[in-house]
Parts: structure tokens; sequence; C-alpha cells
């Protein structure tokens, strides 16, 4: 069964709100553009982001070299280029982890009510009485330092965000008349909520993936800073902050240009979040 | 009131028995066993059995469990893997550090947050309001130990103002205290701000200005006062941020502290000292937003009912 096509009226009306905030469109442009590097990188990259210069170690920004040279003579803004592929895989699949368990739980609780609901609330309480990072830590401490542990690590910090919002949602969504209509013609539960939950609370888990997927890259790459994600000699960003921090003094470029790109990468995500908030919920503007 | 302190220290009991048992089960099923590394790779079979005795890592885990609850009420935590020493005297000695570095941090971050929170929302859509937006998103997309590296180079590198490493005098605090409080800093003003906005706009503000009150004492006495719930509510959440970027901003200065303390701890898989660590910073900070939760009522008449 097809709707009648209320639904490109309705995003094309979404965007239009989003579009008239600049630095959100600003910040999606950005966002863009470096998902095209990260893909393209072995492509566009200006120099080969493995090969080793040893005459050219720590070299400063140049002509040949932007962004300048790292401790083993390797170009920084190819390393960087080829790292944002690494960087935001692990972001994108720490929120989805986050994103399907956490909305799994939330329809689960907010759909059945009851007893399922306070013990899977109960859980998520238990969740968010940890400092965030601390159980990050925690989960990597059992699991093993690697780039992927510390996304899984981090997308188990944030279920909670979605199985709370996605609870409230759920919960709203379940008084309305189309649920009853649908329980009425005899629709099973799972597929209520598939059909006609889901759709209906897109615009709130839309808004937290973005915030969450911000949250993410700054997450994994702290753990990978600290050693308990990426492990040298991995181009992501964290990792490569790291690599360069015994060389601040003659050689500031190699840590500051990767968090450069960490910065503009989370703002970006921030800006883009934020314009999706105003558009979906216009009485918090 | 005391009744309600009361009921929320009893629940108190059940959640820090689950943490104490996630926290326990998640580190017994980490890799690398103790006995290897106490005893070496040659250690023969006997040798290891008589340590697993010994320390009782032969029995099962909900024993070990509840038996490491019966020694932690005694104020035991057990002992380091790798230096033998007392778990507890370990983190007390660490924790007062990362204490002055938390809370010197929170307070900047409160005074200043809530400071220029009140006047961005007092003066909204000014270009200081539009020059503090774009700050506090800046602020929150900024990785602390990016941050924290910026301000060596500034500082330490160019200017020799301030140590970059180490910890003993005053001037040790003040570049890891900056670099920690950027985050909550920003979150805080962004709070303050809305919540500022919301009570101004509010009935009882609009009464009080009719009444011909001076907008000072509005915006100072009404408006705060009624404005600082959230405000509180978020300073406690916050603190678990801050436990967090404490671990980081302790191993970019090598402030002798507990973030890292643990932190060296995972990488000799010293299972002890790491489960003390995390046991103790998320009891602290279930008691903070505990404390924070019985502030909110007292200072919010309205909340008292509920």
């Amino acid at each position: 069964m097809t709707l009648p096509s209320a639904e490109p009226t309705r995003w094309a009306e979404t965007w239009r709100t989003f579009s008239r905030n600049r630095a959100a469109v600003v910040g999606l442009v950005v966002l863009v553009l470096l998902v095209l590097a990260a893909v393209l990188a072995p492509w566009i990259a200006p120099h080969d982001p493995a090969a080793q210069h040893l005459d050219l170690r720590r070299a400063g920004p140049s002509g040949d070299a932007w962004l300048g040279r790292d401790e083993f003579g390797r170009d920084i803004l190819s390393r960087i280029m080829i790292g944002a592929r690494s960087t935001l895989l692990a972001a994108v699949g720490s929120v989805a982890l986050s994103g399907v368990v956490g909305t799994l739980i939330g329809v689960l609780a907010g759909y059945r009510g009851g007893v399922a609901d306070s013990l899977l609330m109960r859980a998520m309480d238990l969740v968010l009485s940890f400092p965030y990072f601390l159980l990050a830590i925690l989960v990597v401490a059992v699991a093993g330092p690697s780039l992927r542990n510390a996304a899984i690590a981090i997308g188990i910090t944030y279920i909670p965000q979605y199985a709370r919002v996605v609870r409230g949602a759920t919960f709203e969504v379940m008084g309305k008349e189309y649920i009853e209509a649908a329980h009425a013609s005899g629709v099973r539960g799972p597929r209520i909520a598939w059909r006609h939950v889901l759709p209906n609370i897109n615009a709130p888990i839309i808004v937290i993936t973005t915030v969450g997927l911000a949250l993410a890259i700054v997450g994994i790459s702290s753990l990978s800073f600290l050693g308990l994600g990426a492990q040298p000699p991995s181009p992501e960003w964290g990792a490569m902050l790291a690599s360069g921090r015994q060389y601040v003094a003659s050689a500031p470029h190699i840590s500051i240009f990767p968090g450069v790109a960490i910065l503009i990468t989370v703002l970006s995500l921030n800006l883009v979040g934020d314009g999706l908030r105003d558009t979906f919920d216009p009485t918090l503007r | 009131m005391a009744l309600y302190i009361f009921k929320r220290v009893a629940q108190l009991v059940p959640l820090l028995l689950v943490i104490a048992f996630v926290v326990f089960v998640a580190l017994s099923l980490a890799p690398g066993d103790p006995t290897t590394l106490l005893l070496g790779q040659n250690a023969t079979p006997d040798e290891v059995a008589r340590l697993n005795h010994e320390l009782g890592l032969d029995r099962s885990v909900v024993v070990q469990y509840f038996s490491f609850i019966g020694d932690a009420l005694g104020g035991d935590l057990g002992e380091s893997y790798r230096s033998g020493r007392d778990v507890v005297s370990e983190l007390g000695r660490t924790a007062s550090v990362s204490a002055t570095l938390a809370v010197t941090a929170m307070l900047l971050a409160v005074v200043v947050g809530v400071g220029v929170g009140i006047l961005t929302a007092v003066k909204q859509y000014s270009w200081i309001d539009n020059v503090v937006r774009v700050g506090v998103l800046a602020l929150v997309s900024m990785p602390v130990f990016w941050l924290a590296i910026l301000l060596i180079i500034l500082f330490s590198v160019k200017l020799s103002i301030f140590p970059a490493f180490g910890w003993g005098t005053y001037g040790h605090l003040v570049l890891p205290a900056l670099a920690l409080s950027t985050y909550p800093l920003a979150v805080i003003t962004r709070l303050t701000r809305s919540s500022m906005l919301e009570v101004l706009g509010s009935d009882y503000v609009r009464t009080a200005r009719a009444a011909g009150m001076p907008e000072r004492m509005v915006v100072l006495k009404y408006a705060l006062k009624n404005a600082l719930g959230p405000v509180l509510t978020v300073i406690g959440l916050q603190f678990g941020a801050l436990i967090g970027g404490a671990v980081l901003t302790e191993t970019i200065f090598g402030i002798p502290g507990m973030g890292r303390l643990m932190v060296t701890a995972i990488e000799g898989r010293d299972y002890p000292i790491v489960r003390g660590a995390v046991l103790l910073g998320t009891v602290v900070f279930v008691l903070l937003n505990l404390a924070v939760d019985v502030l909110y009522k007292w200072v919010d008449p309205r909340q008292r009912g509920l």
C-alpha cells in the first residue's frame, strides 16, 4: 500500500525551511565536500599518504605539502584525506549501532509499556549513570584497543539517547487515530511499529543522529588519542594528532592540522544539527 | 525534604550494586589473566593454579563479586597486579589531584558560563550575543586534547608563561583547568541564555516590570533564581563530561591524577586499578547528580511538591 504523494511535499517543505538557515547550509556543503574528499582520496590526494620521505621529516607547510609533513616525512594533507575514511566510517558505524539498538529498545518500550518499558528504561538509566567516557574506556579495556572497538564503545554510550527520544515519540504516536485504525484492521505489532510508528518519528531521530555523529567523532578520536582506539600508522585523526604530540615545540603543525580537521567536521555536523532542530521544531526557534 | 533525600539515597544502594556488578563482570571477561602477568610466560601450571587460588580467581565470578563487595564495604578494593600497592591508597593519592583540577575547571565554567549566559540573554540579538553564539558552537565542537595542545603551543612554547607539563604549583593548574573548562563552559552559557530568555518572557517578570521594579533587580533577583534550575541540572550532567575530559587533560599535561593512573593501568592490564578508578569516578558522578537534584528542589519551591 502506498500513500498518495504527501511525502515528497513534506520533504520539500522541510528543505525550504532548512535552506533558509545559512549557517546550516554551509555546514552541509562542508560535510558533502568532506565525504567527497574521503571517497576520492586515493585519486585526488596530492601525495601517496603512506610514502615516507625521511629527508623531509617534520617539514613545515610549503607549496609541495600544504599542511607540512609528519615525523616520517609523510604528507599530512594526504593523510588527513585518507584518514577521513577511518574517522567518518567509524563514526557512522558507531552511530548506526546506537541508532539500531536504541531505536529498537525505544519502540519496544513505548509500544509495549508496562513492565517491559520500566525494565528497559532502568537499563538505560544504568548506562547513563556512568560518565560516558569512563564507560567507553571500560568497554575498550575489556575488548582491546582498536578503531572498531572504540567505535563500539562510544556507540554503546549513546544508545540511551535514541531509546529515550524514540520511546517518548512512540508514546505520542501511539495515541493517534491511525494507530488505532491499524490495530482495528488486524495489523500486527512489529508491522505497526515499522510502517506506522517509525516513519512518524523520523524527525527527532534525524536530529539526534546528526548530533550523535559529532559526539562520536570527538569520542572515537579521544580514545585514539589515548592509544585506546586506532593504532599507528593508521591515519585516523586522533591517532595522527597523538603521534605529533612529542613535537609540539619544533613541529606543531603535525598535531594542529588533524585537530583542525576534527573541528571542521564536528562544527559542520553541529551546524546542520542545529538547523535540523529548528526546521523540525519551530517552537524552539 | 528530608524524606525525599532519604528516599533518593535508599534508591542509590541497588544502583551502586548493579554498577559495581557490571564493572566487575566486564573486567572479569577482559583478556590476559593476571597470573601470567604476575608469574611470566614460563610459569608451571602448578604455580598458576596456586596463585589463582590465592587471588581467589578459581571461584565463580558471582562469588568473587560478593567477596569484592564485602571487601569494598570494609574499604578494601584489592591490590594492583603491577605494583602490589593497595588500590584504595593509589586512588586516594591521585583522586585529590583530579578533584583539584575538576573543581577548578567547573568553577571557572560556572562563573563565566552563567555570567555570559545572563549577559547574552539580556542583550539578545546584540553583537555580543552573536559573537558568543558562534564562540559557543566552536567550543563545543573542539576536542579538548586539541585545545590543550594549542594552549601549550601558545602559552608554554611561544610565550613561556605557564608550564606545559607536571603538577605542584598554581601555574601548573592554569592551562589544564582552562582546557578542561571550555566544554562545560560553552554548554552552561548556552543553557543559561535560553533558560533566562524563557523566564524573562514570562508573566511574573512582566508583572515585576510593570510594577516599576528596576531592571537590574528583575534580572538578578526574579529571573535568575527561576532560571537557575535547569542550569543546575546541566552542571550535574557536565560533571560526567568533565570526568572524561580530565582523563585526556591529565594525559596531555602529565598530571599525576586518577585519569592517567587509569590509562596506564589499562595499558598494563592492571584491572584492579581500572576497576577501582571506574567505580570511584562513577560513584562520584552519581552522588553529584543526587546533590544537584536536592539542590534544585531547594532552590525552586515549585519542584518540591513532586
